[in-house]
């Protein structure tokens, strides 16, 4: 007897802990997503006074009203936001998630709701794309994902590396780059 | 090179400085993320998505905040 009071406890705890992702059907059920976001990026999730406003907050709204649900809304630090999904905190999270094989492997991803990339800005019009970028001398900024894509996609002749973007935006100004 | 909504911002903001945008060099397809095999949700979230960008309610959205339609192609 005691013995199966002991695995009964084991389970009951088990199961206490074991918590699994919400389904759409048990969220329309409950009538409510729980959306989780930074609100420190405007334009695209960001706070106007206290409340939470931007593109991807009027999108999200709009398609959980086309699904029949009101939302719940959540702002926690970035880095928190795809953890806290696969600890079952909220059921979705919405905040410029750049879709890549690496965080795909601890989420699953929706379609997109906007498409950004890396832009060509150049002071002479004729520098556009690509191509134009061949034997020229490119900024961008350090760490940021446009260093190796520029390299992956141009035959430029010289990167240079800025801590900020408006410093490398100050040497097209200044034309010590072309780009 | 920067970021396609940096350099928007940058070049309305500084009209006079003559910077010229120029194209897409790569694109980053950002969406929504939900718990991993979650697909259920992501489906219907999908689904209701693509009904905005159906009916004009998405566009209305990005011309508010971008003067143009963001969506991808």
């Amino acid at each position: 007897m005691k013995f199966f009071k002991v695995i009964a406890t084991a389970v009951a705890v088990c199961a206490a802990f074991s918590v699994q992702a919400r389904t759409i059907e048990a969220i329309q059920k409950d009538g409510k997503i729980l959306i989780a976001t930074e609100g420190q990026f405007a334009p695209f999730n960001y706070f106007k006074g206290t409340t939470l406003t931007g593109f991807e907050v009027d999108v999200a709204e709009l398609v959980a009203k086309k699904m029949g649900l009101k939302v719940q809304w959540k702002t926690i630090g970035f880095d928190a936001l795809l953890t806290g999904l696969k600890q079952d905190r909220w059921d979705l999270v919405i905040a410029s998630h750049a879709i890549t094989d690496e965080r795909a492997k601890a989420v699953s991803f929706t379609a997109p709701h906007y498409c950004s990339g890396g832009l060509v800005v150049a002071m002479d019009p004729a520098i556009r794309n690509a191509k134009d970028l061949a034997g020229k001398v490119v900024a961008v900024q350090t760490g940021t994902s446009y260093l190796e894509n520029v390299q992956k996609v141009a035959n430029i002749k010289d990167m240079k590396n800025f801590p900020t973007d408006v410093g490398a935006r100050s040497a097209l100004v200044s034309k010590r780059v072309d780009a | 090179m920067t970021d396609r909504f940096v350099a928007k911002e940058v070049a309305a903001k500084n009209p006079d400085a003559g910077f010229k945008l120029g194209e897409l060099i790569f694109v980053e397809r950002v969406a929504s993320a939900v718990a991993k095999g979650n697909t259920g949700l992501a489906d219907a979230w999908n689904k209701a998505l693509a009904e905005t960008m159906a009916d004009g309610s998405y566009k209305a959205v990005s011309q508010k905040y971008f003067n143009e339609d963001v969506r991808c192609d």
